[in-house]
């Protein structure tokens, strides 16, 4: 493969490993009698050496966090469920759901009484319960579906494609119950993900299942819904209370 | 924050993240600098994980990522040559003191090995970078680089007989 080569460029293959068979066999033997070949030989492998001491410095180097960052390198993933865990559990607490029999004796029924007003008294007329449960019903507080399961909100992050999607679960008196994944758009809110739990207790003529629809964890559907981080409560509401859209107060979708 | 909502990389990342040290120096090779070998190969990062569908699966990534960071240096050098501004070599790697003169002077054999490696033309550093830091066989260079193995030959050749001039200087012989 090496043809007609130069002195410098027979000297280069050399050092390389490029010189084969024959030709290998000839440099070396030239390198026997020919001291200033070889010399030069020399010369040049030691600066390569040089060389590679000057640029050594990025193998020295342990890549922590700090590096990984500078290099786009963090997986977000590491982030994303302590964060969602985090909101999740502050929704959860916000909605600690006893039981309904024994939940308006507790002291603090009053409040979640309240809390489940309001939440009656923001669903307008039109619309399905489910789309008006998630349309109006800030993370932490309930609503009642018309076939009597109780939807909670629990956190609202914008997906990759600017639409606004909610975590929600579903839940009655004595079943268990699950969560799910729900995205407006055009208006209404399409099913991403439901567990398993919350599909026996979801109404079917209700809910909008966007096609594709998984069975899948729902860390999954964060990830390919390329979900942010959620929003803290100011910002919810601010989006409920414009009924979704990020145009009014110059809001934007994304921050 | 948004994520990527692409088919998930963090094979990828992994991979790169155990590439990370070769990817970097090659960067510093090809910006002459440290810190903006850093920016280069954060970009070539990014542009990689965007793209990561187009990574094969069993070939090589290093290969892959060379290439993307070398067309990335392409396209900025390309930016900075119409807006007029030369990149001195005296300032290549930082190596510029308080004394210009002085440090060339006193100047170490590693930072003489910088400067000389910083005056190459691109495309004779670039080999350089590949086959001499790397240890890639001309074959793979070529592959890399998507030139003739010949050209190869000629521009390492060439590439190393300015080396020595710079480092050992013109008298040595």
């Amino acid at each position: 493969m090496t043809g007609n080569l130069t002195r410098d460029e027979r000297i280069a293959a050399f050092i390389d490993g490029a010189l084969e068979g024959s030709e290998l066999a000839a440099f070396e033997a030239e390198l026997e009698t020919d001291s200033e070949l070889a010399g030069e030989l020399e010369r040049l492998m030691a600066n390569d050496t040089l060389l590679r001491e000057a640029f050594g410095a990025p193998m020295q180097v342990v890549a922590d966090d700090a590096l990984l960052a500078r290099m786009g390198l963090l997986p977000d993933k590491v982030e994303k469920p302590v964060d969602l865990d985090a909101h999740r559990r502050s929704a959860r607490v916000a909605n600690d759901n006893p039981p309904f029999r024994t939940r308006w004796a507790l002291p603090v029924g009053g409040a979640i009484a309240a809390s489940l007003t309001l939440a009656i008294l923001f669903i307008g007329p039109g619309g399905n319960s489910f789309d008006r449960a998630l349309e109006n019903t800030p993370s932490g507080q309930f609503a009642a579906m018309d076939n009597g399961s109780r939807l909670t909100p629990l956190l609202t992050f914008v997906a990759s494609d600017g639409s606004y999607c909610r975590e929600f679960s579903i839940a009655r008196e004595a079943a268990a119950g699950g969560a799910g994944i729900a995205c407006r758009r055009s208006g209404s809110w399409q099913v991403e993900a439901l567990e398993r739990g919350a599909t026996e207790l979801a109404d079917p003529n209700e809910i909008a299942l966007a096609s594709g629809v998984e069975d899948a964890t729902l860390d999954a559907v964060y990830d390919r819904l390329g979900a942010s981080d959620p929003f803290d409560a100011k910002r919810e509401a601010r989006l409920i209370q414009q009924d979704w859209s990020p145009s009014k107060n110059n809001l934007s979708a994304v921050e | 924050m948004e994520r990527d909502s692409r088919p998930d990389t963090t094979d990828l990342r992994e991979q790169i993240v155990a590439l990370l040290p070769r990817l970097r120096r090659f960067c510093m090779a090809l910006a002459r600098d440290a810190d903006k070998g850093d920016d280069l190969c954060q970009a070539a990062i990014e542009r990689a994980l965007s793209r990561s569908e187009q990574f094969q699966t069993g070939t090589r990534l290093d290969s892959w990522m060379y290439r993307i960071a070398q067309n990335i240096h392409i396209d900025q050098a390309r930016r900075l040559q119409t807006r007029g501004v030369e990149i001195d070599v005296d300032e290549a790697y930082g190596l510029r003191g308080e004394d210009g003169l002085q440090l060339v002077e006193g100047r170490s054999d590693l930072e003489r090995a910088q400067t000389a490696m910083a005056a190459l033309p691109e495309e004779q550093r670039v080999l350089m970078a590949l086959v001499v830091l790397d240890g890639m066989s001309y074959r793979d260079a070529a592959t890399t680089l998507d030139i003739p193995i010949g050209t190869v030959m000629s521009r390492i050749a060439r590439a190393r007989r300015a080396i020595d001039k710079a480092v050992n200087g013109e008298t040595v012989q």
